[in-house]
């Protein structure tokens, strides 16, 4: 790695933490964490609460571990993706709107160490986030559930670490191919809606990778995990990047 | 709500406010907005939660180089 492509990966740290990007998202990540076991542990009370003024009464089953890592589950794969999206989609597009890639490509610096600099930066990120989720989520889970698995849910993690990972790859890599961030943050809508319709393919939805967050709930079940899934990504990942780097190379800043 | 309930709601409630404090105080100090006017903007940061501060603080400021 060279001084120059150094600082561009120093770059963009700085520009996470300038653009406010890393606080938003550990906060977010942090929120989903305290929430999820909260809304698992309170539900038959807010149900109750809703059945009491209906005269209905409604009886729940024991409320686990399980419940709370399910609402963990399912919130990071609505709000935690299209929050990832929002905060990458003009990680390019956005700087070829204002100029500032155009600036860095006059120097001696390839559109590759670039988007290297954009993956480094997206896994600061992830990490950073996800020991907030993993800390306030463990926490409230191992107080409010018995029996909770905390070094199984550390692991389990890995899963979720993997799945924001490819959908900030595909993000970075759509937005390098398009002009405006919207045109990214709408390209990587329609693939993980894509991934999540082909989930439910009985021949090649194993493969999806919309289906990493369900391994999440296996492994801390204490089953062993799919490795369909993880290939199905890395086969993506690859595609996308490949994709992502040859559009890149091929854009023209007066275009 | 009971006490425990209080103190499981806290962190979570902090960590909110912490958002619309970061948001409030770039919004006081800045003069350019993207999209909409910027007393929209407080109402969006103030009053949406959680999506409200993101969108805020992701695409509400106009910087030098947004045009």
């Amino acid at each position: 790695m060279t001084f120059l492509e150094k600082s561009i990966v120093k770059k963009e740290i700085l520009e996470m933490v300038r653009t406010s990007r890393l606080l938003i998202w550990t906060v977010v990540c942090m929120i989903i964490g305290i929430v999820s076991p909260l809304t698992a542990y309170y539900l038959p009370d807010i149900i109750s609460a809703f059945g009491a003024t209906e005269n209905i009464a409604i009886s729940f089953g024991k409320i686990t571990y399980q419940d709370s890592v399910e609402q963990y589950i399912k919130n990071f794969g609505q709000i935690g993706t299209i929050v990832l999206i929002l905060m990458m989609m003009g990680s390019v597009a956005g700087e070829k709107v204002d100029g500032s890639v155009q600036f860095l490509l006059v120097r001696p610096v390839g559109t590759i160490s670039i988007l290297v600099a954009k993956f480094v930066s997206l896994l600061v990120l992830l990490v950073t986030g996800l020991l907030g989720s993993m800390l306030t989520m463990g926490f409230y889970t191992w107080y409010l559930f018995p029996g909770f698995p905390g070094f199984r849910f550390i692991y389990a993690n890995l899963f979720l670490f993997l799945y924001f990972f490819a959908i900030g790859i595909i993000t970075i890599a759509i937005s390098a191919s398009v002009r405006k961030p919207i045109l990214a943050g709408i390209g990587t809508l329609g693939v993980w809606l894509l991934a999540s319709i082909m989930g439910a393919i009985r021949s090649i939805g194993p493969f999806s990778f919309a289906k990493l967050p369900e391994q999440v709930i296996q492994t801390i079940e204490g089953f062993p995990f799919e490795w369909q899934p993880i290939v199905g990504t890395a086969i993506l990942l690859c595609l996308f990047i490949l994709a992502g780097t040859m559009l890149f190379n091929r854009w023209e800043p007066n275009d | 709500m009971d006490t425990q309930t209080i103190v499981l709601l806290l962190p979570l409630i902090i960590l909110e406010l912490v958002l619309k404090i970061i948001c409030l105080r770039d919004w006081l100090h800045r003069e350019r907005f993207k999209g909409v006017p910027k007393s929209a903007w407080l109402l969006i940061f103030l009053f949406i939660n959680l999506f409200g501060p993101v969108v805020y603080l992701l695409y509400g400021r106009k910087t030098d180089g947004d045009y």
